[in-house]
């Protein structure tokens, strides 16, 4: 037997292959990164890494001979070229390696800006990223950010705490704005005003001016000038597809298009995390999904279908984080098109939701600063009887006590 | 090493596993660093998914903030007075000896 062969060692890869062990599967488990280190948490890296409060080793997925110890190969530092489907065999740029199921996890990288090629410019994906950003991050320096979305903010705070000057640019009209509500986004958009992060929305490059193959300063089409020590392009990410689409496998969305059992249009090949659009039931449309809860939920699913002990579809509610500043911000659900917003708690004590619902059921939930509202969200969401919205607008009453029973009626 | 502070988990079923940290190291982060099975970790220490829970010696007292508090009505297993989020829990001294008890599910 030739087992399983994982690509990509992020949270999705490791996740499966340590799942298949606990499933008890007998059969050689493989993972494939392209990356030269153990794997390691990805969302430290625009945060507690990126400040310095962590260091690398303490964001490792798992201890230093982990993967070792439960009989997991980890091939590290290999490229991934080819995969052939019809001999079963995924080709690396050194040889080959032979698979019974191969499971693609090989995420996204960050989207590039075309005419952005400086040597101060970075992007922020991996570890080697984080390293190089965090060792231009001088107290003083202007760093002029370019995307309005979770990297982008989640940088900027970071910045803020180590003395940088900062410029958020985002070509839209507001913050987040396909993750978050409008509301949401104001309030984001405030507490980061009043942190002193200078924030340009609706705003588009007219053109930057470099010396000496640097951006020193970024021109707006609202003929501002942002001065610039160091620019990060955060404008969103790039599956990495090419293994399974130069194969013949489906896409949709940007990512390999997987049924509900994770499996590709190729045979015995599976797409789970970062790269892999699926229908998610709870979510009632197809969809591919930027998150760790995604990742490691659909490491344990494919590991559960590769072991064969699940044959039901995935459907995992979605949920989501981000800290930025004092904010602790937490999402469960997508949001849908025709929803209600509802606000609980007080927004400007800091701490509050919004709940989002459609048809008197509960599809999403933005907490900011609530813990107890985000967890119990993540069992109400995506229920199918209805939410009592009337209990829910007393922030007293704690939100898991609304649970959406069948009677339609709060249960607390 | 010199520095380093010793410290056990005990799983539910009475396996223990005597490991150390460095002064600033989570306990959590310590647990995973020396393969302690039953601390999942999910979110990797940002206090969002209540994967790392344990019972707490006396020593650590009740100094988990109002965030964590709130988490830990949302363990999977059974909420104790003593119960934490060992990401939240950072090792010093003080903590020498100190024993961990692990609940038997965390997702």
């Amino acid at each position: 037997m030739s087992g399983t062969v994982i690509v990509g060692a992020g949270h999705a890869g490791v996740q499966a292959a340590v799942s298949l062990r606990q499933a008890g599967y007998q059969e050689p488990v493989r993972l494939v990164s392209e990356e030269d280190r153990p794997p390691y948490h990805r969302p430290p890296l625009s945060k507690s890494m990126l400040a310095g409060e962590k260091q690398p080793e303490q964001i490792a997925l798992r201890g230093p001979d982990f993967l070792e110890r439960n009989d997991i190969e980890l091939l590290s530092g290999v490229r991934a070229v080819a995969l052939d489907p019809a001999s079963r065999t995924l080709r690396l740029k050194n040889g080959n390696l032979a698979y019974d199921k191969a499971v693609i996890a090989t995420g996204a990288g960050a989207r590039t800006l075309a005419g952005f090629q400086y040597d101060n410019v970075f992007l922020l994906r991996n570890m080697q990223d984080a390293l190089a950003l965090k060792n231009a991050l001088a107290p003083g320096a202007k760093l002029v950010i370019v995307g309005g979305g979770f990297i982008g903010l989640e940088v900027a705070a970071t910045a803020r705490k180590l003395g940088l000057s900062v410029d958020v640019i985002e070509a839209q009209e507001r913050l987040l704005k396909r993750a978050a509500p409008p509301l949401l986004s104001d309030y984001i958009h405030r507490r980061h005003a009043a942190e002193g992060v200078r924030l340009h929305v609706g705003a588009q490059i007219e053109r930057v001016i470099a010396e000496a193959g640097r951006i020193v300063s970024v021109e707006l089409s609202n003929s501002k000038t942002l001065a610039a020590d160091l620019v990060l392009v955060g404008i969103g990410n790039q599956p990495e597809i090419g293994l399974g689409a130069e194969a013949g496998a489906k896409t949709d969305l940007g990512g390999l298009l997987v049924d509900p059992a994770l499996r590709t249009a190729l045979p015995d090949v599976y797409a789970i995390g970062d790269c892999a659009a699926f229908y998610l039931p709870a979510a009632g449309c197809r969809v591919r999904l930027e998150s760790v809860q995604n990742a490691v939920d659909q490491g344990k699913a494919v590991a559960g279908q590769i072991a064969g002990q699940v044959d039901g579809a995935y459907d995992a509610v979605p949920w989501f984080w981000s800290d930025q500043f004092d904010m602790r911000l937490q999402m469960t659900g997508l949001s849908r098109p025709g929803s209600a917003f509802m606000i609980r708690g007080d927004v400007e004590s800091n701490s509050f939701s919004l709940l989002e619902t459609l048809d008197d059921r509960l599809v999403a939930v933005y907490s900011v600063n609530t813990a107890a509202d985000h967890m119990a969200s993540r069992r109400l969401v995506g229920q199918p009887s209805r939410f009592n919205k009337a209990a829910a607008s007393d922030a007293s009453v704690p939100l898991k006590a609304c649970l959406a029973v069948p009677t339609g009626r709060c249960s607390g | 090493m010199a520095n380093d502070i010793n410290i056990t988990f005990r799983t539910a079923d009475g396996e223990v596993f005597h490991v150390s940290g460095r002064a600033g190291a989570t306990v959590m982060e310590t647990a995973v660093q020396n393969n302690v099975p039953g601390i999942e970790a999910e979110c990797g220490g940002a206090c969002a998914c209540a994967t790392c829970h344990v019972y707490a010696p006396e020593i650590i007292g009740a100094t988990a903030e109002v965030y964590e508090q709130e988490m830990l009505d949302f363990t999977a297993d059974e909420r104790r007075p003593n119960s934490r989020l060992s990401c939240q829990i950072e090792l010093e001294p003080s903590l020498e000896g100190a024993v961990f008890d692990l609940p038997r599910v965390q997702v």
